[in-house]
């Protein structure tokens, strides 16, 4: 987040939350270990990107964050982050405006953490990991609702047997800025390379649906599974990324993981698809298909 | 995969004899070319034939707009207590969408078929039309009035669309999205893809075309509904490699073609048609007096099938289609594979080795007919290359 505040000034902005250490930062927001009400939680501080030409962008990205709290304080599966105790609350800090909540702190590492020390899962914890997410959206899209962040960063693994894989961060930061947040690539480095090849297209919000977090999930197993994004290098400017996405098939994955069985890695390739319409919809018999691979 | 009989004028025992053999799996009726009182002793005479046929009727609404001509040749068809002659206009009201499809569905579950084919209309320009906003909507409906009706058996949504809705890529990607995430889906789709004519060689042999329908296939199949595509003929088993479930083929060409040419006014005379033999190797129908030429100089334009035997001496109309559906039935089980890789390099090898056996009739010196010419081969190639791409398979 370019200005960051201080720590010590959120502290001040922000009554009922002791902030214990900053664990997570994106585009538009900072994460922190904090302890709210003797629970410890993850507080969250959003930042609300205003138009001093235009009073309504404000309004606009506040009732996006509210409504997108209100779908996550709905979701009863338990592969989606809860809310935590800390309500939504408004504040200034700095000459700009935020909004401060709490989610629950999933404890364990992140699928980032994991791929980045190397870590390759058996066939058991990869469909694991889809049924999850899959479940995960199965509800949001059962509320009309598209995560639409979905990437190794934003999925914990933890020890808990009942939810071993949850499911972060809400299309918070998307909703929060709309079209700029999202599209804004260079500014949200790593994100350009888990957009689905049609949200690239002109006007794709006519069409959008959750086919596009079938599309993430999909990257999100294969790059867990082979620890390559098939569409990311570091060096490449972003169109190049975009070129990659929209054009480029991935080596299937039966390419890289051998060990896994045909059918999981060609439902995993199937779900990178470009086209929306191939990638297969039917989230109960999906979710049943994966289940048959643990 | 399936093969069903595409049912027209002429049956006699075509689709018993068929169906008896074992050569097809079902049938598709035309109530064109059936009274609505005589088809329950039809489809009678056809289950004895073979009783666990698939019983499938067509129910060709897509004729409505060329049904207010007099001159329309829409045969049997306004005998049909739901067909009549409807306005554009009229269907862009959802409430007729329903009115059209309760008629027909009625009328259908009253009859021994195995699945109800849902109604809809002739996409004939675009998918950015207002035709296919109101296909769209009887493909949307026909679950929710289906419902209404309260009948099990499987439910296909139509889709009669016209070949150059197929070759523009961006509106037929749209229409794929939107109909693979309908919020009432049916149980599967009846594809129908019309040529501007049924002369062989059909302008339906085109890379884009063959492609997209190939698509079409793959995508409803992922999506896990059932594909049954229409007067598909020689292509039925590469639709069949791509995910299709059934593909169908009559005895006249305008029964392997679909085009609306056969509810218009024929354009003069008409000529018995030449008995030709669907070679397997050729991907084609060569004349039998082609046949003959070539049995002894280039034999693998033989199938070496049973109904060979029917081509010494000539063969009547029947024997002509038991043969087409004994060849497809063949390449059927060659190319249409369980595994779609499989399925299309199987379909790569017999391109080939058809371009390999036209290439040996060329040195040979024989010329053949247009219609028996390789002209579909490089589309066949072609389309099977770009489905490829576009399914990233390739």
């Amino acid at each position: 987040m370019q200005s960051k505040p201080d720590m010590a000034d959120v502290a001040a902005a922000v009554p009922g939350v002791t902030f214990l250490d900053e664990i997570g930062e994106g585009g538009f927001k900072v994460t922190y270990r904090a302890d709210v009400n003797g629970s410890i939680e993850a507080a969250k501080l959003a930042r609300i990107p205003v138009d001093v030409n235009d009073p309504d962008v404000e309004k606009t990205n506040r009732r996006r964050l509210q409504r997108e709290l209100d779908l996550l304080a709905g979701c009863q599966t338990p592969y989606l982050v809860k809310l935590g105790n800390f309500a939504a609350y408004d504040c200034e800090i700095a000459g700009y405006q935020y909004v401060c909540y709490s989610e629950e702190l999933v404890e364990g590492g992140c699928l980032r953490a994991r791929i980045q020390a190397g870590h390759q899962p058996d066939q058991n914890e990869l469909a694991t990991l889809g049924v999850c997410l899959l479940a995960a959206i199965e509800e949001l899209a059962g509320k009309d609702a598209i995560h639409r962040d979905i990437k190794p960063d934003n999925v914990m693994a933890t020890q808990d047997a009942g939810r071993p894989f949850v499911l972060l961060d809400l299309g918070v930061a998307f909703i929060v800025g709309g079209t700029n947040l999202t599209m804004d690539t260079q500014a949200i480095p790593g994100t350009r390379w888990y957009i689905a090849p049609e949200m690239l297209e002109l006007g794709f919000r006519q069409s959008l649906d959750y086919r596009a977090d079938l599309y993430t999930i999909g990257l999100t197993m294969y790059e867990y599974a082979s620890g390559v994004n098939p569409f990311a290098d570091p060096g490449d400017p972003p169109l190049t990324t975009m070129f990659r996405i929209r054009h480029q098939n991935p080596p299937p994955l039966r390419t890289l993981r051998a060990d896994l069985d045909t059918g999981l890695c060609a439902l995993v390739d199937q779900l990178i698809k470009k086209i929306p319409a191939l990638r297969p919809a039917n989230l109960p018999q999906l979710i049943k298909r994966m289940e048959g691979y643990r | 995969m399936k093969l069903y009989a595409q049912m027209g004028h002429g049956d006699g025992e075509k689709t018993a004899s068929g169906l008896a053999e074992g050569l097809i799996d079902g049938v598709i009726l035309s109530p064109r070319d059936w009274r609505p009182d005589g088809i329950g002793d039809r489809i009678g005479e056809l289950t004895a034939a073979k009783a666990d046929a698939d019983i499938l009727l067509d129910p060709q609404f897509y004729a409505t707009f060329a049904a207010s001509s007099e001159a329309a040749r829409t045969g049997k068809l306004p005998e049909w207590p739901y067909f009549s002659a409807v306005r554009k206009s009229d269907l862009e009201l959802s409430a007729e969408v329903d009115r059209v499809l309760r008629d027909a569905m009625e009328h259908v579950v009253g009859l021994p078929v195995t699945g109800v084919i849902a109604p809809n209309i002739y996409v004939s320009r675009s998918f950015d039309s207002r035709e296919a906003v109101i296909a769209k909507n009887f493909v949307r409906n026909a679950r929710g009035v289906y419902a209404g009706i309260g009948d099990g058996r499987p439910l296909y949504a139509t889709i009669a669309i016209c070949r150059e809705a197929l070759m523009e890529k961006a509106e037929f990607q749209e229409f794929l999205n939107d109909i693979t995430m309908l919020p009432e889906p049916p149980d599967g789709f009846y594809l129908l893809v019309g040529s501007r004519g049924t002369d062989a060689p059909s302008d339906i042999f085109h890379a884009d075309v063959i492609a997209r329908w190939m698509l079409l296939n793959y995508s409803l199949k992922i999506n896990g509904f059932q594909v049954l595509n229409g007067y598909s003929d020689v292509l039925a088993p590469f639709l069949g490699a791509a995910g299709g479930d059934a593909g169908a083929a009559g005895w006249y060409s305008n029964l392997r073609v679909f085009s609306l040419d056969r509810f218009q006014p024929p354009p003069s005379g008409g000529r018995r048609p030449i008995k030709r033999y669907l070679s397997t190797r050729l991907l084609n129908r060569v004349t039998f007096t082609e046949r003959e030429a070539l049995s002894d100089i280039v034999p693998s334009v033989s199938n070496g099938l049973p109904h060979d035997t029917d081509y010494n001496p000539e063969p009547d109309t029947t024997q002509e289609i038991l043969q087409s559906w004994e060849a497809l039935g063949d390449l059927a089980q060659r190319l249409a594979l369980d595994d779609v890789d499989a399925g299309l390099t199987a379909c790569g090898t017999a391109v080939t080795r058809a371009e390999a056996a036209y290439s040996e009739i060329a040195e040979a010196g024989v010329n053949l007919d247009r219609k028996s010419s390789d002209d579909h081969l490089e589309p066949l190639r072609e389309g099977v290359q770009a489905f490829k791409e576009m399914a990233g398979l390739a």
